[in-house]
């Protein structure tokens, strides 16, 4: 009877005791040491990678840098998107990865700043969480109707540049105080494009001069993607467009750039295609009709031929963020903002030499605008870059046109995006008790 | 029994526990006997035999069974004088005493009478200890192995329409796919709603088995089923089950148990019997797909592909035992193949069930399972690289190809080589020690394990049409219950009043532990994960520990009034800091109203018991919900940390509590059953998965304790016995039961979605189904679609509950000469819908064969609307068929769900036979889900083809809390069986 109670007792004790650590997950507590830092710069960076991979590829489709052609499901254009519509409910992936980008960079960059460094102001992994804040913030504002911060009301899209400004400041100072000159030039390239946002030409100017000089022609600024860690860190372009795998979800097929990419031989925006038996037709700039695979789920139930583009032709392709070419594209764009079409053709065919290509010619400002709305559309095609100039230009009423397939649908129909911007996204307005469905419409 | 013998080497287990069971045999061979008793057992209306009757002497702990003629043999039974006792379901309990003479054999016969209510039956399940019907407060529903008629192939086809609120709906005709259990709807949102199951008292795995899909990519790549832990169990090792379905009933199992508690109990070893009892079946027949599609397009482009699949179930068991030991032995082996290529499931099963009295006062059951399963599909469900998907997309599948294309099927068969295959085994066991230091006190330890794993391969070899490289993902999961219990129990008997105060603890620690090996880019043939190119691993431990106290004390008066008390006080390990130990009260009452005197005396009434409960019970967050945790996913090969999970150190677990009332009956000289119960719940504290504000950085959502649910409905089994002579009978029946649901309150959270079309919203139900309704659907005109507040479009129209609000199965029972039987059960579930993906899907693509067999003027509903010419077509038929708007919020392909299906129709013979050492031989011919009725507004598909969730570990899946929508799957299959069973 007492080895039964002292079993019973045993039990009893051995019963109170919930005490359970499961591995796995980090706990919060441990972000606050110096050890941890180098995971929470990296896990922004991660995110942006993603709000990058989102943002470009859906843009890229209501921009028509790319031509829907198959999933409309996973990794694929919804039917409202290949309507040129980006409504809230469709795209609050694209507004929770960009958010997510934005604060784990500032937040970061917070903790360290008042939890973990004391020195701070000269930390590389300080200047560079605030290099990705700075480059979280521009991809909000260059594609987001409105800003939303921390939960709070919303405000004008504008506010994200302000804080991309602050971000690349401070960025600037302190990689140079850390001795990382790469750092500084990669912000200051970053500070280049917000203050054409800005409108403040002189001083992205500056900045742009500031880069060249110090990258040189080649100078470029990347987000890098990765196989082996998961789908979420794969290019989502390519996976998307790729024929090792389901979607053959867009093709370059009637777009501005399957035309000039056989004109021209510009790898900036190749593409290839292959034979098929029984496939739809496609014919080439010589007029040769070849029956060709096709996107692998239709649009609209018709087949249409896949042209997968090969800018970014691996899981692992790389997206930029800054480079020379923009830089100089920068000063042609200012150069006609200036009246002067001889020295905006300077800048773009400076781009043009870089990329092995024949300079171009204009003679009016309008042709100069075109050539520039052309030249950044090739340059940073599918960088998530093109919404954001569309909507830039349409602001300020720049002059020049757009090739046709910008502007038609393939069935010969005329196609004019409904929105220029994403807009707040529906899982923003159902959770933020200071957002409404009406603030912020965008355009 | 030669593949038995064969499969032996599949399992290192299996075969030291077949040593086990031959040594046992041979032991029990060699005890000693002194007397022996036999006699007959029958029914004292009718004269006839029963068979199957538990005739024991309880004091030595030794009985026999009765067999076909009502005959039983006690064999080896001490010299003197003992109590003799007969027990049957539906008839009293009766008692001799004997005198047993060395060497003689005395007769003793027993003629029981009809007893329907069986108020002094025994249940455990709820009650710490044990307490008979009649003291019980809530309802609990039972099956005894002797009601069920048909050769069933598995334990959720037991279970089927059987006990009212217990509700089991199919999901796939894959081979091995599981079904869905609720008893009494959903009562959590966020959290699993599967029961929990003991077998003989030991915890058990209750939510699936993990799902077999790569650790990457998209979380449908592959069949997109699940398998049910509870299959594992050999049907044929059953004989009872009990069933409480709410919180007023499960309080005693403290924070996991407001789903409701099932409790299996497998067959116990009798002693006396001369010699072992043995028992072989063997079951074979062929499994067919219930037709779908349309006329034009049968199983909607799958027909090439659909073929008639085969079962075979080969058992056998043994029970039997001495003074001192019994036992029951078992060995089942299962093969059978599916209605599509490429799918197969079988299963090998092994029990052994033993029984020690190793001192007078000292009673010790130990039993054990092994199982060993494997199964086998093609990929399914929402997968672009499946077989279904692609089918059903005709021209917009990822080949576009045209349905009846020469090259459709050709190009299909490309998937084929995906192989996807899984090994499950399952070692459940268990045992009991009920010691008895002094008249009336009964200690009960009990000690449990259950360890479940699953080995998954899913296999897209090199030069596979949609991975050219080959992919490879191997998952090997274990989940793992390890329990404890004590109980204490003193009765105390003072005349009219009696008293049973019980006390005890009980511990559950739960872990899951799963590592998936990933690899692309393979070597051509028959490659490893070693072999990719790229690897990826993942790795998953979690540890869960539920501890409690619970005491109970139940009252008696005049054995016609009963009170009973209880609580259970519970910790749980996933808690939040701040939650601490929850209280967990219950109290029910019960009175045998008809052991009064005033009860009429007519034949029109017999007895009656009115009963009340009320009670709570719970359900705990998961292991990681109340901190604030890091996921650390890695970049580049470098660390990196996202947020994952915000926390709540206040986070707690869900309180459901619930009051139930009704009565068992018994009308017209005890011809006519019944049971009623009205049951009402709510759940507080509900947890739900509240979105975060994506500005604030985590873009997951957080269970919080604020949500409020609402269950209510009614249960009715009435089971009338007809006519009953010694060559004719004639009975049937019917279950009835209702649910509704409601969500009360959202705390403030906004509505949110749960998967497949279903939504939580204020005043909808647990979930809704939402899209967009149409109003005039078939008026000539353009679709009039139901508006929101604002006057647009409503996209989040709610149509009603995903969980059916009307369960009613019937059954009859034609007993004819020769001992000949025919029954037939059928099951309808109603009043619910369900939003139709695979329709959806296909129509957004432009590809939906109903537009293209609609032909109006010689034109194609999609021709028509191409032409803008859509005034011959219906608002439903425009909908459906304008590409650019079919697709856009909220799915216009939602359905009422209602169904009948006639689960099974049974026809059995027994045949005479005269060898020495048989004693009975039964055929038995069986058709499952041979006949089916829908709504007429459902079309194509089938209500119990379900999508099967995302990339769970078990749990948290469509199965389990989400809502149930068609996705590319096949409906479940139905079956042809022809059952021999020989007893020996």
């Amino acid at each position: 009877m007492k080895k039964l109670t002292l079993i019973v007792l045993a039990l009893t004790f051995a019963a109170c005791d919930l005490e359970v650590t499961n591995p796995g997950p980090v706990q919060d507590s441990f972000l606050v040491t110096e050890d941890a830092q180098v995971g929470v710069v990296n896990g922004a960076g991660r995110a942006l990678s993603s709000a990058m991979n989102w943002v470009s590829y859906t843009g890229g489709a209501i921009s028509r840098e790319v031509t829907p052609s198959g999933s409309i499901g996973s990794f694929g254009i919804s039917l409202r998107t290949q309507e040129g519509y980006l409504d809230a409910n469709e795209t609050s992936t694209h507004w929770n990865t960009s958010q997510r980008a934005r604060w784990m960079a500032e937040s970061g960059a917070a903790r360290m700043k008042e939890e973990v460094y004391d020195d701070y102001s000269s930390n590389a992994n300080y200047a560079q969480i605030l290099l990705y804040a700075g480059y979280a913030n521009r991809l909000l504002g260059e594609n987001f109707c409105c800003a939303v911060i921390d939960g709070e009301s919303a405000q004008d899209g504008s506010t994200y540049f302000d804080r991309a400004l602050d971000n690349f400041n401070e960025a600037i100072t302190v990689a140079k105080a850390a001795g990382e000159t790469d750092l500084a030039t990669a912000a200051q390239a970053g500070r280049a494009s917000v203050k054409v946002w800005k409108g403040d030409w002189s001083a992205a100017v500056s900045d742009a001069d500031a880069v060249l000089s110090a990258g040189g022609d080649n100078y470029k600024y990347e987000m890098p993607y990765y196989d082996g860690y998961g789908i979420d860190v794969y290019n989502r372009i390519y996976y998307a467009s790729s024929g090792d795998g389901p979607y053959r979800a867009n093709t370059v097929w009637h777009t501005a750039y399957e035309e000039y990419s056989q004109e021209m031989g510009d790898s900036r925006v190749g593409f290839i295609f292959t034979e098929k038996d029984g496939g739809p037709d496609w014919t080439d700039l010589d007029g040769t009709t070849y029956q060709i695979e096709s996107g692998d789920a239709t649009v609209n139930g018709k087949i249409i031929p896949w042209l997968p583009q090969q800018k970014h032709d691996q899981r692992t392709s790389p997206i930029r963020l800054s480079s020379s070419q923009e830089m100089y594209l920068i000063k042609a764009e200012n150069a006609l903002n200036n009246g002067s079409v001889d020295d905006a053709l300077t800048n773009i065919n400076a781009v043009r030499t870089l990329a092995g290509q024949d300079a171009v010619t204009a003679t009016t400002a309008a042709e100069g605008w075109t050539m520039l709305k052309r030249e950044r559309g090739i340059e940073l095609w599918l960088e998530a870059r093109r919404l954001g100039d569309m909507r830039r230009w349409k602001d300020a009423s720049a002059a020049g046109s757009y090739h046709e397939y910008e502007t038609t649908n393939w069935e010969g129909s005329a196609y004019t995006p409904a929105y220029l911007s994403f807009p707040i996204g529906q899982s923003e307005i159902d959770t933020n008790p200071n957002v409404t469905a009406s603030d912020g419409r965008p355009y | 029994m030669l593949k038995i013998i064969r499969n032996e080497n599949r399992s290192g287990g299996s075969l030291l526990l077949w040593f086990t069971m031959t040594i046992v045999l041979v032991m029990t061979q060699t005890l000693s006997a002194q007397g022996v008793i036999t006699g007959r057992v029958t029914d004292s209306d009718t004269g006839d035999p029963l068979a199957g009757v538990n005739v024991f002497i309880g004091v030595l702990g030794i009985g026999a069974s009765s067999t076909a003629d009502g005959n039983y043999t006690i064999d080896r039974i001490p010299e003197g004088r003992h109590e003799v006792t007969a027990g049957y379901i539906g008839y009293e309990t009766s008692s001799q005493m004997v005198d047993v003479s060395s060497g003689a054999t005395v007769n003793v016969d027993f003629a029981l009478e009809s007893s329907p209510l069986m108020l002094d039956e025994v249940f455990v399940t709820g009650t710490a200890g044990q307490a008979r019907r009649r003291e019980v407060g809530n309802s609990v529903g039972t099956i005894n192995i002797s009601e069920v008629n048909e050769p069933v192939a598995n334990l959720e086809d037991m279970l089927s329409a059987r006990i009212p609120g217990l509700n089991i709906q199919g999901t796939s005709g894959a081979s091995g796919a599981g079904g869905v259990i609720r008893l009494r709807g959903n009562s959590s949102v966020a959290m699993s709603n599967a029961p929990l199951v003991y077998i003989d008292g030991v915890r058990v795995r209750s939510d699936s088995y993990p799902k077999n899909v790569p650790p990457t990519g998209y979380s449908g790549r592959g069949h997109n089923t699940l398998s049910s832990p509870l299959n594992d169990i050999n049907p044929n090792d059953v004989e009872r089950v009990e069933v409480i379905k709410g919180a007023a009933a499960t309080t005693l199992y403290g924070t996991e148990a407001a789903a409701g508690v099932i409790q299996i109990f497998t067959k116990k070893g009798t002693s006396g019997v001369s010699g072992a009892k043995w028992n072989v079946q063997v079951d074979q027949g062929t499994i067919f797909l219930p037709e779908f599609g349309t006329e034009e397009r049968p199983y909607f482009g799958l027909g090439p592909f659909v073929k008639d699949g085969s079962k075979a179930n080969y058992s056998v068991s043994t029970i039997g035992g001495g003074a001192d030991l019994r036992y029951f032995l078992s060995a089942n082996w299962s093969d059978n193949t599916g209605v599509l290529p490429d799918s197969r499931d079988d299963r090998l099963n092994f029990r052994g069930n033993f029984g020690f009295s190793p001192a007078k006062n000292l009673q010790i059951n130990y039993n054990t399972m092994v199982s060993k399963s494997h199964t086998q599909n093609p990929p399914q469900g929402n997968n672009a690289h499946g077989l279904t998907l692609n089918a059903y997309r005709g021209r917009a599948s990822y080949f576009g190809t045209e349905w009846g294309d020469p090259m459709f099927k050709e190009e299909l068969d490309q998937l084929m080589v995906y192989d996807i295959t899984s090994e499950f085994t399952r070692y459940t066991t268990g045992g009991e020690m009920i010691w008895s230091p002094i008249p009336n006190f009964t200690n009960t330890f009990k000690l449990g394990y259950d360890r479940s794993h699953a080995d998954h391969r899913n296999y897209r070899p090199y030069g596979f049409i949609r991975a050219t490289y080959g992919i490879l993902a191997d998952l090997d999961w274990t989940g793992e219950l390890i329990n404890s219990e004590y109980i204490g129990s003193y009765d105390l008997d003072m005349g009219d009043i009696t008293l049973d105060v019980s006390a005890g603890g009980q511990r559950t620690e739960s872990r899951d532990h799963h590592i998936t090996a990933h690899a692309e880019n393979l070597p051509p043939g028959d490659a490893t994960v070693t072999g990719g190119a790229s690897q990826q691993a993942r790795e998953y431990r979690t540890k869960i520990i539920n501890a409690g106290y619970f005491g109970q004390a139940l009252i008696g008066f005049k054995d016609r009034y009963f009170l009973t008390l209880g609580m259970r006080i519970d910790g749980f390990s996933a808690f939040g800091e701040e939650a601490g130990y929850q209280q967990l009260p219950k109290v029910s009452a019960s009175y045998i109203i008809s052991d009064e005197s005033f009860w009429p005396q007519t034949p029109l009434f017999g007895a009656m018991k009115l009963r009340v409960a009320w009670g709570q019970s719970g359900r705990a967050p998961g292991a990681f919900d109340a901190v604030r945790t890091w996921d650390p996913v890695g970049w580049g090969g470098a660390v990196a940390f996202f947020p994952e999970n915000v926390g709540n150190s206040a986070l707690g677990p869900e309180i459901t509590t619930e009051i139930e009332f009704g009565f068992d009956a018994t009308f017209l000289n005890d011809k006519v059953t019944m049971e009623f119960t009205s049951y009402d719940q709510t759940t507080t504290d509900a947890l739900f998965s509240v979105t975060q504000t994506p500005s604030l950085g985590f873009l997951g959502s957080q269970l919080e304790n604020v949500g409020e649910l609402k269950n209510s409905g009614m249960e009715v089994a009435l089971q009338a016995d007809i006519v009953r002579t010694s060559s004719f009978g004639l009975s049937g029946g019917f279950t009835l039961a209702t649910n509704n649901s409601e969500v009360l309150s959202l705390g403030g959270s906004p509505e949110f979605g749960v998967g497949g079309g279903g939504w939580i919203k204020e005043g909808g139900s647990v979930p809704g189904i939402i899209g967009r309704k149409i109003l005039n659907p078939n008026d000539l005109a353009d679709p009039d679609f139901a508006k929101d507040e604002n006057g647009s479009t409503d996209v989040r129209y709610m149509f009603g509950p995903n969980l059916p609000v009307n369960v009613y199965a019937g059954f009859l029972e034609v007993t004819l000469p020769m001992g000949i039987r025919v029954s037939a059960r059928g099951e309808y579930m109603g009043g619910h819908y369900i939003s139709d993906g695979a329709s959806s899907n296909v129509a957004r693509r432009g590809a939906y064969t109903v537009c293209d067999e609609i032909v109006k003027g010689g034109s194609t509903a999609y021709e028509l609307v191409d032409a803008g010419t859509t005034d011959q077509l219906t608002a439903r038929e425009r909908a459906m068929c304008t590409r650019s708007t079919v697709g856009g919020s909220g799915n216009i392909f939602i359905y009422p769900a209602d169904f009948f299906k006639m689960r099974d129709l049974t026809v059995t013979v027994p045949i005479p036979v005269q060898f020495n050492n048989i004693n009975s031989m039964t055929l038995k011919f069986s058709a499952r889900n041979a006949y089916r009725w829908l709504n007429d507004d459902f079309p194509l598909f089938d209500p119990e083809m379900v999508s099967g969730g995302g990339r769970a570990t078990g749990g948290s899946t469509a199965y389990y809390h989400q809502s149930r929508s068609i996705s590319e799957h096949i409906p479940p299959t139905g079956s042809y069986t022809l059952s021999l069973r020989v007893t020996f």
